[in-house]
């Protein structure tokens, strides 16, 4: 347990020397810019674009760090021969999994943790400059805790994302193989709801069958996504968060074993 | 000293490569002046494509329509052209509601 906790500890200051945490810069250069110059285009939406703006760019930043730094884990101690010199120490190799993979993602957490600070500062500085009038006619507040609901599942999208990446570098030795397989399935578990009804496109009983089967089997991305309920102050009911968040336990748990039982076989010339 | 030199003419030099770019350009487009910017044109008009182009990330694509067709209304109305036609108001519009059902000012 201790061992898997100082690998994590490595990790998390491995991307802070890697300058990880400059993306929390950009974002919140970008999220000012961008609110400075919101309001002469759009016709007193600002807020909500903002929202939006806000959200998308947590998820996207999050997704890169999570593909290009999850592939490089385990592959990159492979490139630089270090994995000799922290296999041979008493590190197991199960151990050296989950640390590497809690390590990111609790780089991942701390990253969306400041950037989600820096959201609500620049909110409020929006909800105290609009008029009454506009905070009015807005569906929900400016500075509403709903929207840490929303960054919260931007978080377990995040860690199963790494653990997908985590994967695919357990066996691959190609980073660029890694990051196209990883990005690959992101896109496909955004495609859920055109898989479950593929029998209705196709008129070829197995075919739909496939396509059910794949929705069932493929991590379903999409569910992860409630930023426009959220923004539009719509109800969102906690037992769908609750199953939603069970399912990225469950999945990540199911990769995790597979990475640990590949990653155990693997032979390092 | 030599590499504090070697630094101020390597600076000099970039600024001095960057000038000439832009001074070609401006040279470039007074003999060959171009057109006019062609008509806006929308690439994508199905919105079924562009949801699933979208990603998760629909809101926000649904945000740069409703921005674009604030922009093409102003613009037309604005603009010195005798016939003013607003043929792309409603596909922009169509594209911003079907990407985000809730943005109701769109409607």
């Amino acid at each position: 347990m201790r061992t898997i906790g100082l690998v994590a500890l490595h990790v998390f200051r491995d991307s802070v020397r890697d300058k990880v945490l400059y993306s929390i810069v950009a974002f919140a250069v970008v999220l000012m810019a961008v609110s400075y110059v919101i309001g002469q285009l759009t016709a007193g939406q600002d807020l909500k674009i903002i929202k939006d703006l806000g959200l998308a760019a947590m998820s996207l930043l999050g997704l890169f760090i999570a593909v290009f730094i999850g592939i490089g884990l385990i592959a990159r101690e492979i490139d630089r021969r270090s994995i000799y010199a922290v296999l041979a120490k008493p590190v197991r190799r199960h151990e050296l999994l989950l640390g590497k993979y809690l390590g990111l993602v609790g780089t991942l957490f701390v990253n969306l943790a400041v950037m989600a600070l820096a959201y609500y500062a620049v909110l409020a500085y929006i909800g105290a400059t609009l008029p009454e009038t506009a905070l009015q006619a807005a569906p929900a507040p400016a500075t509403d805790p709903r929207l840490l609901l929303a960054v919260l599942m931007i978080g377990l999208e995040l860690a199963l994302v790494t653990a997908v990446a985590l994967f695919w570098s357990t066996f691959s030795s190609s980073a660029l193989l890694s990051a196209g397989l990883t990005f690959g399935l992101y896109i496909a578990g955004q495609f859920g709801a055109d898989l479950k009804n593929f029998e209705q496109v196709v008129t070829s009983p197995a075919a739909g069958l496939v396509g059910r089967a794949l929705y069932y089997l493929l991590p379903n991305f999409a569910a992860f996504d409630i930023k426009a309920e959220v923004v539009h102050g719509l109800p969102i009911q906690p037992g769908y968060l609750a199953l939603t968040a069970a399912y990225a336990c469950v999945y990540i748990a199911l990769l995790l074993t597979a990475s640990v039982m590949i990653f155990a076989r693997r032979d390092f010339k | 000293m030599k590499a504090v030199t070697g630094t101020v003419a390597g600076v000099a030099a970039i600024a001095v490569l960057m000038a000439t770019i832009v001074r070609l350009q401006m040279v470039r487009e007074r003999w060959f002046p171009q057109s006019e910017p062609a008509q806006q044109i929308l690439y994508v008009s199905s919105p079924a494509v562009l949801t699933r182009l979208a990603l998760s990330y629909d809101a926000l694509v649904s945000d740069l329509y409703w921005i674009r067709a604030i922009q093409y209304y102003g613009g037309t109305r604005l603009s010195e052209r005798a016939s003013k036609s607003y043929e792309l108001l409603y596909p922009l519009l169509d594209l911003t509601t079907s990407l985000d059902p809730n943005f109701n000012i769109a409607y």
